[in-house]
């Protein structure tokens, strides 16, 4: 060592440092939490939420959210967002009604179709065009609502009595609502797909660095529009089932559905940003938002109130939910 | 300052204390301990290697970052710097490595940027005012010919970066700061000869009013235009010394010392291949606006470097062979199959670890178990392979955890959470696990800690003995001579020279910066 260059020793080591994120997070375990109180609360405000009755209703009012969030699910895991859902299930309630009325039972087998076009539509632009998902599905959004109006004259169309496939879609089973089941189903089948398939790894891969999985031959493309096709196809479920809750269509009918399906899977604990969560967590967001609506109707809040209060607690889980040291928000 | 007046000297107060600077990013602990002192009328240069933590210190004495630990004295009173506008206040000014320009404003806006206020009469910003000064400005520091009424981004990268460095002691000057502090980050990567004669014309005035902090990777010019010289090597200050009477050896033994070591870069197991044919054949590959014409060929088990400085198209070049360049042209062959999209290539058995390792190495929130089997995931053919084998997710990543010493609190832990050299090793596992044969490195060891960076090296002898193909692209010149057999060394865009590098025979550093620039 020269004698004009002096070594110093580095000085004690400073203390390990603390991982950041080490602690529970408060967007897995918030929405824990969350539902037990609700319930609480709501039993204390009126004692009839907890009536069997009460409890069916919810289950009944929640399934139809349920499938359109799973179908938010997959794509806001991907880091996407898909604002189209609620026009979706309007294009293919309408749909529906219409194509049991003219070509009864058969007819219905055309509604999956719609959804896999819409979806497709969705996915080209935003895969292969490279239109930011937000803009994208914003537009589309406006356009099948448009198609709805078009097709069904802007007119609702009532479900006959007796129509074809009722009993498939509607009533109980062992006193559990078919419309419950039907989202079940297909909850547990998101569920598998996250957890046991490549698609679902794919999803969540993309959500946590697209780049990444393009460099390490993850097909990025061809997934992103997959996933679209899948939304498509869930919604285009969710509003057959619907139709025959609801017993016929409106030209409104999916419209309020948009919010509340990025809130549950947001207060579920899956955040915009992609690539943490899943379709499991969507459902006790699903329960938050069932469980506000029905127990503020039972606690006789005024209806607009209840909007507001919606409005509210969608921030406030964003809030809790979001991890802003990864901004650049919404692919 | 009486405390620790011993190591002042005592005809001048340093103007800039930092004491005990720590700071870390989740894991990785990027400084640790560093004490500095800035002199009035005296230039500090600091050197160390890529990722040792050199602006990351410019940054909490910038007000850019807070430290963890430490504090700063400024005139010997204890300072917290918010922002670097507050740093401007305390009188610290700083010309940013990446220009911190805004585009589309003009000159003279951007020269006074945040300090409009100067130039503002009743609320409202007198223009001409501000025009009449950024001339004045322009015009003493020998570039008056730069018109300040144009937008910024209408000259080059130079201009550019001579503007920003006018910025700083323009600003020094407008805010009449007595005796400034002045950053300069590498402030002469981006300029040709003449203006770098240029920027040390303007060090040398602004000498004689101002405490000057320089980082700067060229040395011989650091030396000359320093005063007093610290190394930071892995986040520490490891020595300090007068630079009058220093050489450019001495200083770069002491910032890569023990790189020289063979227990580093485990030059002993180098192997001649046995192989003779090539897995990996590049033949006339070029990219507009990247490089032109390269050709080489990679055997197994063998390592060829790839030198350049950044710019040289080294980086662009390691993309394109692995199919992630646009408008490639020319071919690029694994045995003999010709491959041309990422698809190709990683079914083919390719492998690549980009520089980026934030943004496109690993998938940070996701578990290390899910960052190794990523590639094998995506390379795997047949219909079982659309549903995930668990349980060899799990053995894949147990193993390779195992096998790269990765310090990892478990299998299923965000990535994020490692440290850089760990995050490195799960992308490197990745690979391995998809039964990679040809391996793409682009700096794989930058801001990797030097433990870290003894593992890795271990590792690729280690697979290279077992008829792994690698390409070694790096800016780190010691790693390259060290680790290569072959290194082709680019300049503007096409191969300049091919150097051999057998274990008894490694080229000097300088012998192989002779062909670079």
């Amino acid at each position: 060592m020269s004698s004009t260059l002096t070594e110093v020793s580095p000085s004690a080591a400073a203390p390990p440092v603390k991982g950041p994120r080490n602690r529970p997070q408060l967007r897995v375990v918030g929405p824990l939490i969350i539902v037990p109180v609700l319930v609480v609360v709501f039993t204390i405000l009126n004692p009839r939420f907890l009536y069997p009755e009460n409890i069916l209703n919810i289950v009944s009012a929640a399934s139809v959210l349920m499938i359109l969030a799973v179908a938010q699910t997959f794509v806001i895991v991907m880091g996407s967002i898909d604002l189209s859902v609620g026009s979706v299930v309007t294009l293919t309630g309408v749909s529906s009604a219409l194509l049991l009325q003219q070509f009864g039972a058969p007819g219905l087998l055309i509604v999956p179709l719609i959804g896999l076009v819409v979806g497709a539509i969705n996915g080209a632009l935003f895969a292969f065009v490279k239109l930011p998902s937000f803009l994208v599905t914003l537009g589309t959004l406006y356009a099948f609502n448009g198609v709805s109006l078009f097709i069904s004259n802007g007119a609702s169309t009532p479900l006959a009595p007796n129509a074809p496939l009722s009993g498939v879609f509607s009533g109980d089973l062992l006193g559990i609502p078919k419309i419950a089941l039907w989202a079940l189903v297909l909850l547990l089948a998101a569920i598998l797909v996250c957890q046991r398939t490549r698609f679902g790894r794919y999803t969540y891969v993309l959500g946590g660095g697209e780049a990444v999985a393009r460099l390490s031959g993850v097909p990025v493309q061809k997934h992103k529009f997959l996933v679209f096709v899948v939304a498509g196809l869930l919604a285009s479920v969710a509003g057959m089932l619907l139709m025959f809750r609801i017993n016929g269509s409106g030209p409104d009918m999916g419209t309020t559905f948009l919010l509340p399906t990025i809130a549950a899977v947001v207060m579920g604990g899956t955040p915009l940003t992609g690539g943490v969560g899943g379709p499991l967590r969507t459902v006790l967001g699903v329960l938050i938002i069932t469980i506000l609506t029905n127990g503020m109707t039972l606690a006789n809040v005024h209806p607009f109130l209840q909007i507001v209060i919606q409005g509210i607690v969608v921030i406030a889980a964003v809030a809790i939910s979001m991890d802003r040291s990864r901004v650049g928000l919404i692919k | 300052m009486a405390d620790d007046g011993a190591a002042v000297d005592p005809s001048a107060a340093p103007l800039l204390v930092a004491e005990g600077i720590g700071k870390s990013y989740g894991a990785n602990t990027v400084l640790s301990g560093v004490d500095i002192e800035i002199h009035d009328r005296e230039v500090l240069g600091v050197v160390g290697e890529n990722g040792a933590g050199k602006s990351t210190l410019l940054n909490i004495l910038s007000g850019v970052v807070p430290p963890d630990t430490g504090r700063l004295l400024l005139r010997g009173q204890e300072v917290r710097l918010k922002s670097y506008r507050d740093a401007n206040f305390n009188g610290i000014f700083r010309v940013f490595q990446e220009l911190a320009l805004v585009p589309g404003l003009r000159v003279y806006e951007n020269l006074f940027l945040t300090h409009e206020k100067r130039f503002s009469n009743y609320g409202f910003i007198n223009h001409a005012a501000m025009r009449r000064r950024a001339s004045a400005y322009l015009e003493e520091f020998e570039h008056g010919w730069i018109d300040p009424t144009k937008p910024i981004d209408s000259y080059s990268f130079s201009v550019r970066q001579i503007v920003e460095i006018i910025k700083a002691f323009a600003l020094a000057d407008l805010l009449e700061t007595p005796s400034p502090v002045l950053l300069l980050d590498e402030p002469t990567a981006g300029l040709l000869a003449d203006e770098t004669e240029f920027f040390f014309r303007v060090v040398k005035q602004a000498r004689n009013k101002t405490g000057i902090v320089y980082v700067g990777h060229r040395l011989g010019e650091l030396l000359d235009n320093s005063d007093q010289v610290v190394v930071i090597k892995d986040g520490h200050l490891v020595a300090r010394g007068s630079a009058r009477d220093m050489t450019e050896e001495q200083l770069h033994q002491v910032m890569v010392g023990r790189a020289r070591s063979e227990f580093l870069y485990h030059e002993d197991r180098q192997q001649p291949t046995t192989a003779t044919t090539p897995i990996l054949s590049v033949a006339g590959l070029s990219q507009p606006r990247a490089f032109s014409d390269v050709s080489f060929d990679v055997r197994p088990g063998e390592i060829v470097g790839i030198a350049g400085v950044i710019g040289s198209g080294k980086s662009e070049l390691g993309r394109a062979i692995f199919g992630a360049g646009k408008d490639v042209a020319g071919e690029v062959r694994v045995g003999t199959q010709i491959v041309s999209t990422i698809s190709d290539t990683t079914q083919a058995g390719m492998g690549y670890v980009p520089q980026d390792r934030a943004a496109e190495g690993a998938l940070l929130p996701q578990p290390v178990s899910w960052n190794i089997s990523l590639a094998r995931l995506s390379t795997e053919g047949g219909l079982g392979a659309s549903v995930m084998d668990g349980g060899r997710e799990k053995r894949d990543a147990d193993k390779y955890v195992d096998l790269l010493k990765i310090k990892t609190p478990g299998i299923q832990a965000a990535v994020g959470r490692l440290s850089g050299g760990n995050q490195q090793k799960v992308i490197l596992g990745r690979w391995l696990a998809a039964g990679t044969k040809v391996l793409i490195l682009d700096n794989p060891t930058r801001g990797v800690d030097v433990g870290a960076k003894e593992h890795i090296y271990s590792l690729l002898r280690e697979q290279v003995a077992n008829g792994l193909a690698v390409v070694l692209i790096s800016d780190d010149l010691l790693e390259l001579i060290m680790m290569s057999s072959q290194i082709h060394i680019m300049s503007g865009g096409s191969v300049r020279a091919t150097i051999q590098t057998p274990p008894e025979a490694k080229p000097t550093e300088v012998e192989m910066v002779a062909h670079m620039v």
